[in-house]
């Protein structure tokens, strides 16, 4: 071992002076090798989504942990000023939380929502952390899809029981209640019923944990039907732990029973209630630990959504008062007879609440989980505020615009349709989205010509077209005619316009395009679904409870993708698995899904991406989860769809809904799926999971901005994450990786003045980061560079250096922000700081040349730097601006050595007081000391300013703020600046002036009189010397 | 050719490294043996000069690491100079850019992470000495090279995270959650350039991100070995003097 270590250090020492090429295992693209490229979450966090799990300390509620439907899981210390999200590397759809009380660094987490709404997504088990949430690990339950409750046994933290509510897409054996006595390590499935029943509520005695109440749910969702009830709902109690079960019924409604919500009252624990959807849905309770039960309320509102809404809790201070989570908060203080609302005076929360928490510390202090965020009260659900920091909202869709900078467009479940700035000064602020639409929101868009028109939709292929200057809203939905049939529309209609022809395009179970922004409609097709009469039944969708919104809506378009090359070229995919596509316009279709070996039957084609290089080739993904199937596929056609490929392999992980092909690069793709972004170099042959701050989100839809270079994704849980300039990934070769460094372009860089706020929102609202706006530098190294040096050196364009920065070392790609401010000027001296001056003017636009050093080697690429195109400054107006601004600050360097000779003398006379004997001498020595000063008093403010309010303004100050004046805008500076300009020039020169005679004169004699002393005299050193001190 | 040639027959043994560290002791054996640690040692103070990058501006530094526990770093801007010193147990700054040319004491709770930079040795080497516990937690991808990963917990919270690269074992980055003001306070360092200092493997950059984003980018110039100072550069801070203080004409 000593010989081996000592051989290695042999080789770093050597590895510091040789340069090694070509001994490296070759290289793959791995998650890593883009991870420069981070992506930028911009929110909203305004209306932020829908919050399926809360659960707090009960002895400190400030701790709380928020799960959300599809946005992860969240973490606050303070009651939700602030929160982290902590579940980032999991499936982002949360079951249920489970913080272990009698240790509150110990939470349990049950992933899959629970609520079971068509656009659900799924779980991947059961984790926990021991740490507060820095750390999770995987404990089982791995098919359980979801798991609607988790409770630890107060008296012992290694027993843990889990509802498994379980597949919501097909049969499945893992449903049921589970326990664990050892931590989680092993499972045993307590309860179970039958593959299509799983448990939907569990609750436990607190004062007897060997009582449990397990509530199973009998149902099934499929594509175009919800069933909730059947033979195997029903209450459950064991009191033995789990061992035995006992179904009751005493007091329960006969007939087929829906989802059930049991609780046990924390202060009368004899009480339990069980809120049980049946032909007549209502609230039992039972007295006597479940032996028999009384309806306590049949108000409509407790038959409200069960599959939505099954919750009741009953409040754990006061024995009669009891909440129910609803379309709004219900309470009851009658021990469940009537309830009304919670609020009186308040009440502008979300609608839809799902998860609730009170705390018995302090029951006036609750948590409130709805379709749009989290809510805090603390007046027992009177009033409420609103956690404007969770970006958990759930797009459908996203569009870009050309506005500078360019807006994001996209609707989101159950929380409208919305625009938004892709940056802002001081970043994206919750107030900077604009509400355009209503309802569960899907598609909007910017119309391309006319800037005040904007298209957005709500569930049902309601698409309205508005103008955002007169408040018009028109209903532009295609209707059915006398040629067809009632119009099918999916729940999430699509909307499309045309990338050839900006034609506008609807999809219903025909194809209708419109030339005039929706006026008019032409159908350009017929049925191009299956037209399967069973699976048009969603009247009867619900089970024991009617529920028909448009989410069973089925037998519709789902995608349309029209040829960026040719506008005859669309492709058409329904939502019960057929592709069809025309290449004439729509006057013939041809169904070629029949062609596609291995597409799943009747499943989602859940997008269609036509290529953009070749207009007989199309990209497909398919979602067949509706029917149980979570398997990824992706195919693809070059030949019309006469033959297909499939185009995903072990790394793509989670169904899929979108593929993007770039716009540039015709082998660099896009691929969205449950769970997550792919990446795609070589056409589909390899994936990669994009990774970089890109939780495991579902990706539901995206756009590649084509001014800007950005990949835009609408996540279905994460908002709108932005992966800025994608340009180095598109240029992207794959013998690059077995180079040591390669430069890779990046979009054009233009000089921009930032913009300007003052706003202190606190901490309590999310802001959105701005994209860097720094010029930069990309290149890609097989290696991360350890030893040596590695550096940038900045030249202009006849070679001339100017500066030299730090460079990024890591292996892949590296995205290096180049510092384009010239080094500031230096300042006369202060107690204060000059803040008006602390940066240098920025390099003019130009061609520079950027030499990578890296060891022995030197790379070297251009770099351009423009002017901004906005800004209309004629060439003049630059220069005079630049000259003005160099001239101010190279006054602040004359100044600099004004007052450094200032210094010196005075300092230098003041030493010589000390040591001359004659009275002259020392008197002079004072004389020029006192002058100095009073010159030095001139140029600076002396007070030092505590806190920076001393507020002496002196030369220096004066010149600085012309300098930052004019430095802060990139045209023609103002006359008075220009003026004032002179004049401190001329200050400048006059205080030199004194000096030099000074120094030639007076000063002069002086120091011969000081010489003849025997001493040293004054000596100031030349600017020149003084200039490369800096 | 023959340097070049050996050289990388040497790095084959690098490349099968990981097999032979499997445990924390062997782990930090190599680290040790690849940095020079023998020389840090006997090495009595090290002073660093570099630049600071943050937030557009690049500010000169200076800082002293003296046995037995003295530290001391300062950074200059517009003439103005930033001042940390810490003698063992008590610490200072001054800050003019607050407006203020006055010492300041530091924090009790901060003194913990001068403590650390003080330790000329390094956290890792005399682990249990120091009372702090060390495990090899396991290896980790970080930006796309596998690292050791090493967890040092120095007392009950603050706890350091050392990503050993498994091929050259050099620190490739470290992470810090340590509790201030009752409050976790997290923060990454990446360390790159290493440069051999009279046997000692130094970095010669450093990089530290808070939430992902880069606070500062510090490049090191270079090290100077064994400069001696007085015992005075570390205590309290005399207050800043000023060219000229009102009224002095």
């Amino acid at each position: 071992m000593m010989l081996f270590t000592s051989l290695k250090k042999q080789v770093i020492l050597s590895l510091l002076s040789v340069s090694l090429t070509g001994m490296y295992a070759q290289n793959v693209i791995t998650d890593a090798t883009f991870s420069a490229i981070e992506g930028r979450h911009i929110g909203p966090a305004r209306t932020s989504g829908r919050i399926v799990a809360i659960d707090a300390s009960d002895k400190d509620p400030n701790l709380v942990y928020v799960g959300a439907a599809g946005g992860g899981l969240w973490k606050s210390k303070n009651q939700g000023t602030t929160f982290k999200p902590v579940f980032d590397d999991y499936t982002q759809s949360i079951g249920t939380i489970c913080i272990d009380q009698q240790h509150p660094d110990t939470v349990w987490i049950g992933t899959g929502e629970p609520w079971t709404r068509n656009s659900v997504s799924i779980g991947t088990g059961i984790y926990k952390t021991t740490d507060g949430g820095e750390k999770f690990e995987f404990m089982g339950l791995a098919k359980s899809e979801r798991i609607s409750k988790i409770i630890v046994d107060p008296s012992n933290s290694n027993n843990v029981y889990a509802a498994v509510q379980g597949a919501l897409w097909s049969d499945s054996e893992e449903r049921g209640v589970y326990k664990t006595t050892d931590g989680g390590k092993t499972w045993s499935r307590l309860l179970y019923v039958n593959p299509s029943t799983g448990c939907a509520s569990l609750a436990m005695d607190p004062n007897n944990p060997q009582v449990l109440y397990a509530a199973m749910w009998d149902h099934r969702r499929t594509a175009y039907d919800f069933r909730s009830g059947g033979p195997g709902s029903g209450l459950y109690k064991s009191t033995d732990g789990g061992a035995n079960w006992t179904k009751l019924s005493a007091g329960l409604p006969e007939g087929t029973i829906g989802r059930i919500a049991v609780a046990v009252s924390k202060v009368a624990p004899y009480s339990v209630y069980a809120l049980v959807e049946s032909e007549k849905s209502a609230l039992y309770k039972s007295v006597d630990n479940g032996a028999n039960w009384l309806k306590m309320s049949d108000q409509n509102a407790m038959g409200e959504r069960p599959f939505y809404f099954s919750n009741i809790s009953p409040d754990p201070v006061e024995a009669d008062r009891i909440y129910k989570p609803g379309f709004v908060l219900l309470v009851s203080n009658d021990g469940g007879k009537i309830f009304q609302g919670a609020s009186t005076e308040g009440g502008a929360y979300h609608s839809d609440t799902h998860a609730f928490y009170v705390s018995p510390k302090d029951n006036r202090f609750m948590y409130l989980g709805t379709d749009g965020g989290v809510y805090v009260s603390r007046d027992k659900g009177n009033t409420w505020s609103h956690c404007e920091n969770l970006p958990v909202a759930q797009f459908y869709h996203v569009s870009v615009d050309m506005q500078k900078p360019y807006n994001v467009y996209g609707g989101l479940q159950d929380n409208g349709s919305w625009k938004a700035p892709s940056s802002n000064p001081g970043g994206i602020q919750n107030a900077d989205w604009e509400t355009i639409g209503i309802g569960d929101g899907f598609n909007a868009f910017a119309d391309k010509s006319d800037p005040d028109l904007v298209y957005w939709q709500y569930q049902g292929g309601r698409v309205y077209r508005s103008n955002t200057k007169t408040g018009e809203n028109k209903f532009i939905k295609p209707f059915a005619d006398a040629t067809t049939e009632d119009l099918r529309y999916n729940w999430n209609t699509p909307v499309h316009f045309g990338k050839k022809s900006n034609w506008l395009y609807i999809g219903a179970q025909y194809l209708y395009r419109s030339k005039d922004k929706g006026d008019s409609w032409e159908r350009i097709s017929g049925d191009l679904t299956t037209d399967n009469p069973l699976r048009q039944q969603q009247e009867k969708s619900g089970g024991v409870s009617a529920d028909n919104t448009t989410a069973e809506n089925n037998t519709t378009i789902f995608t349309i993708s029209e040829s960026a090359l040719d506008a005859n070229v669309i492709w058409v995919g329904t939502d019960d698995g057929n592709v069809q596509v025309t290449t004439d316009g729509g006057k013939t279709w041809n169904l070629v899904s029949t062609q596609i070996s291995g597409l799943p039957p009747l499943a989602f084609i859940s997008g269609i991406e036509s290529d953009n290089f070749d207009k007989a080739a199309a990209y497909v993904t398919v979602d067949a989860h509706r029917n149980g199937d979570m398997q990824p596929y992706v195919f693809y056609t070059n030949d019309y769809g006469k033959t297909w490929k499939s185009l995903v392999n072990e790394t793509v992980n989670g169904y899929c809904h979108v593929i993007k092909q770039d716009i540039v690069n015709s082998n660099l793709l896009f691929l969205g799926t449950e769970f997550g972004l792919y990446v795609s170099l070589d056409k589909g042959v390899t994936w990669v999971q994009f990774k970089s701050n890109i939780p495991q989100v579902g990706v539901f839809d995206m756009a590649i901005h084509p001014r800007d270079h950005d990949l835009v994704l609408a996540t279905h849980g994460r908002g709108i994450i932005i992966i800025d300039d994608i340009t180095p990934i598109r240029n992207f070769k794959m013998e690059m990786l077995e180079a040591d460094v390669t430069f890779l372009p990046t979009r054009p860089y233009y000089l921009s003045s930032g913009g300007i706020v003052q706003d202190f929102p606190g901490d309590d609202e999310f802001v959105g980061n701005n994209p860097n706006g720094s010029a930069v530098v990309a290149y890609f190294m097989k290696k991360r560079h350890m030893i040596g040096e590695m550096y940038i050196e900045i030249y202009d364009n006849k070679g001339n250096y100017i500066k030299k920065q730090p460079a990024t070392t890591r292996k892949g790609l590296n995205i290096v922000r180049i510092q384009t401010m010239l080094p500031p000027p230096r300042v006369p001296s202060s107690p204060n700081p000059l803040f008006e001056a602390a940066f240098g003017p920025e390099l003019e636009a130009g061609d520079y040349l950027i030499k990578l050093i890296k060891g022995k080697d030197t790379l070297s690429t251009k770099l351009t730097i423009n002017n901004n195109p906005d800004v209309n400054h004629s060439a003049a107006d630059r220069q005079l601006r630049r000259e003005s601004l160099l001239k101010a600050y190279n006054l602040l360097e004359e100044l600099a050595y004004v007052d450094y000779q200032a210094i010196e003398i005075r300092k230098q006379t003041l030493a010589l007081a000390d040591s001359v004997k004659n009275k002259g001498l020392r008197a002079n020595s004072f004389k020029y000391a006192d002058k100095m000063a009073a010159m030095h008093e001139k140029i600076s403010a002396t007070q030092p300013g505590e806190g920076g309010v001393a507020g002496q303004i002196r030369l220096r100050e004066k010149i600085a703020e012309v300098y930052s004046a004019i430095g802060s805008y990139e045209g023609k500076p103002t006359d008075l600046q220009l003026a004032a300009l002179s004049v401190y020039v001329d200050a400048v020169k006059a205080m030199q002036s004194e000096l030099d005679i000074l120094i030639k004169g007076d000063l002069a004699n002086y120091n011969a009189g000081i010489v003849r002393a025997g001493l040293q005299p004054v000596k100031v050193s030349d600017k020149a010397t003084f200039m490369q001190s800096k | 050719m023959k340097k070049l040639l050996s050289a990388a027959i040497l790095m084959l043994f690098i490349a099968a490294s990981p097999l032979k560290a499997q445990n924390l002791k062997d782990v930090l054996n190599e680290y040790f043996d690849v940095t020079g640690q023998k020389k840090i040692l006997k090495v009595e103070t090290l002073t660093t000069f570099g630049k600071i990058n943050q937030g557009g501006l690049e500010i000169p530094f200076k800082q002293i690491t003296a046995r037995p526990a003295n530290f001391r770093v300062e950074g200059t801007f517009q003439g103005l100079t930033f001042l940390q010193t810490f003698n063992g147990t008590e610490a200072w700054t001054v800050n003019p850019f607050s407006g203020s040319t006055e010492p300041q004491p530091i924090p009790a709770d901060q003194l913990k992470s001068l403590k650390i930079q003080a330790d000329m040795d390094g956290m890792l080497w005399d682990w249990k000495d120091k009372g702090y516990s060390a495990v090899l937690d396991s290896t980790e991808d970080v930006e796309g090279t596998k690292c050791f990963k090493v967890d040092v917990t120095i007392d009950s919270n603050d706890v350091y995270t050392f990503y050993i690269d498994t091929e050259s074992y050099l620190l490739i980055k470290s992470h810090a959650k340590v509790f201030m003001s009752g409050q976790a306070v997290e923060s990454d360092t990446y360390y790159s350039n290493y440069k051999d200092v009279e046997g000692m493997i130094l970095p010669g950059q450093i990089e530290n991100r808070y939430n992902g984003v880069t606070g500062e980018l510090i490049v090191i110039d270079r090290y100077e070995v064994d400069t001696p100072y007085p015992q005075s550069d570390f205590n309290k801070p005399a207050v800043a003097e000023t060219p000229v203080t009102p009224g002095d004409n």
